[in-house]
């Protein structure tokens, strides 16, 4: 009896599994063909766009189709309604601490004895901030914890989020409004680079 | 004491509507479906008819690549890279904008000294290339803005070679050489002369420059 049992979960699991796995593959097909599809028609204008693909676990900086640069993401999280594909235009980058441009005196570079640079540089950037989409979804991006004060960031950021984002996700239901937010773990430099490389207004896929 | 009593009702009353909210928050929230489980099922599209579609895009959007010589910038890292398709041909350290802003002390203008980001091609080749200086040249170095453009003309300062790519932003020389990997430039990019050498020779009229 009990071999009898066996026999039959082990031809259930057998005959079902190829049948999952197809299922996979094909929503896999169907991500990337839509992901194409978006590609083509950002590739026609003459803009540098970017695909945040969680498939892959991966942030593409790419023009025409061409690959530019690439970033490994650590982690992701989503909030709201599903998609696969999704367009999104970068309405503004929100930070703590926004990284300050110097203004230049008329004539003083001429009365500095000492040259010293002042510059907006990479080491300049944050590396926690959201990117704020046009339509109100937004994609947050934080460093890995590592050290005490990510760590202490990453924990209030976290308890400050289970608490609101509930909350704005009933507001937006109420109002008939969809939310939608994504969490994207990076690690310093790359989080940098990608508040660098991004441009308001620039068009971002996210691939989900 | 009633006082208190209702303070403590209202409070538990509070927090129990809060948790409440909260729990429809993240049952909205926590949505974990695929919108293509369902497509999937509905259309009954065959894996190979997805398959095709799949190598026909790809084809599509390799056709966007320009071929041949390209450019890209990274304006962070302020690194350059030569390519044709997927190889690097060459990599060299520039500078680039330095983000500065410098205001018109008639208060009428101002710039900021990035560098432009996004698709763009060469547009002009100079060899031992002289710069006019802008008006923001002079503005900064506490000067009168001359009334002969003859008065403009520097030259020397851009190196052997320029490579234009529109609006007044060049690729060029520098003699400022320790401070290449810097952002220190007015949204212009400074490339070392070995390296620009090689850029020049390498890169034709409508070559594409990507700059990120």
């Amino acid at each position: 009896m009990i071999m009898l049992f066996r026999s039959l979960t082990f031809f259930f699991i057998l005959i079902s599994f190829p049948a999952y796995a197809a299922d996979n593959v094909m929503e896999n097909y169907i991500k990337q063909n839509q992901l194409l599809e978006e590609e083509i028609k950002l590739s026609r204008k003459p803009d540098i766009y970017y695909v945040f693909n969680m498939l892959e676990m991966k942030i593409y900086i790419k023009a025409r189709g061409i690959n530019l640069k690439e970033f490994s993401i650590q982690d992701f999280s989503r909030w709201g309604k599903p998609f696969s594909v999704n367009v999104f235009k970068v309405k503004r980058k929100s930070t703590f601490i926004k990284p300050a441009r110097e203004t230049i005196k008329p004539g003083d570079e001429k009365k500095k004895d000492n040259f010293e640079l002042e510059a907006l540089e990479l080491k300049d950037m944050p590396t926690r901030y959201t990117i704020v989409f046009e339509g109100g979804a937004t994609l947050f991006i934080r460093p890995s914890s590592e050290g005490f004060i990510s760590t202490t960031g990453n924990f209030f950021y976290s308890s400050y989020k289970l608490l609101t984002r509930p909350l704005l996700m009933v507001w937006n239901t109420l109002k008939g409004k969809s939310y939608k937010a994504f969490n994207i773990v990076l690690n310093e430099n790359d989080a940098r680079a990608v508040y660098w490389s991004i441009p308001e207004k620039s068009a971002v896929i996210l691939c989900l | 004491m009633d006082g208190n009593k209702n303070l403590f009702k209202f409070i538990i009353g509070f927090f129990f509507i809060f948790l409440a909210v909260e729990s429809v928050g993240f049952y909205l929230g926590s949505d974990e479906k695929s919108p293509d489980s369902k497509t999937n099922k509905e259309n009954k599209i065959s894996l190979n008819a997805l398959k095709t579609k799949n190598t026909a895009l790809k084809r599509k959007l390799a056709n966007f690549n320009p071929g041949g010589i390209y450019i890209v910038v990274d304006s962070g890292m302020n690194r350059l890279y030569l390519k044709k398709g997927n190889k690097t041909i060459h990599e060299a350290v520039v500078s680039c904008g330095s983000g500065n802003i410098l205001k018109d002390p008639s208060g009428k203008r101002q710039w900021v000294f990035d560098t432009p980001m996004g698709d763009y091609s060469v547009k002009s080749k100079n060899t031992s290339p002289i710069w006019t200086r802008p008006d923001w040249a002079f503005i900064e170095e506490g000067e009168a803005i001359p009334k002969n453009p003859k008065d403009r003309r520097e030259e020397g300062v851009l190196g052997d070679y320029a490579l234009g790519f529109g609006n007044g932003y060049f690729i060029h020389g520098t003699l400022y050489t320790r401070l290449l990997g810097r952002n220190v430039s007015h949204g212009c990019i400074r490339v070392g002369d070995k390296d620009l050498k090689i850029i020049y020779d390498a890169a034709e009229l409508g070559t594409r420059i990507f700059i990120f």
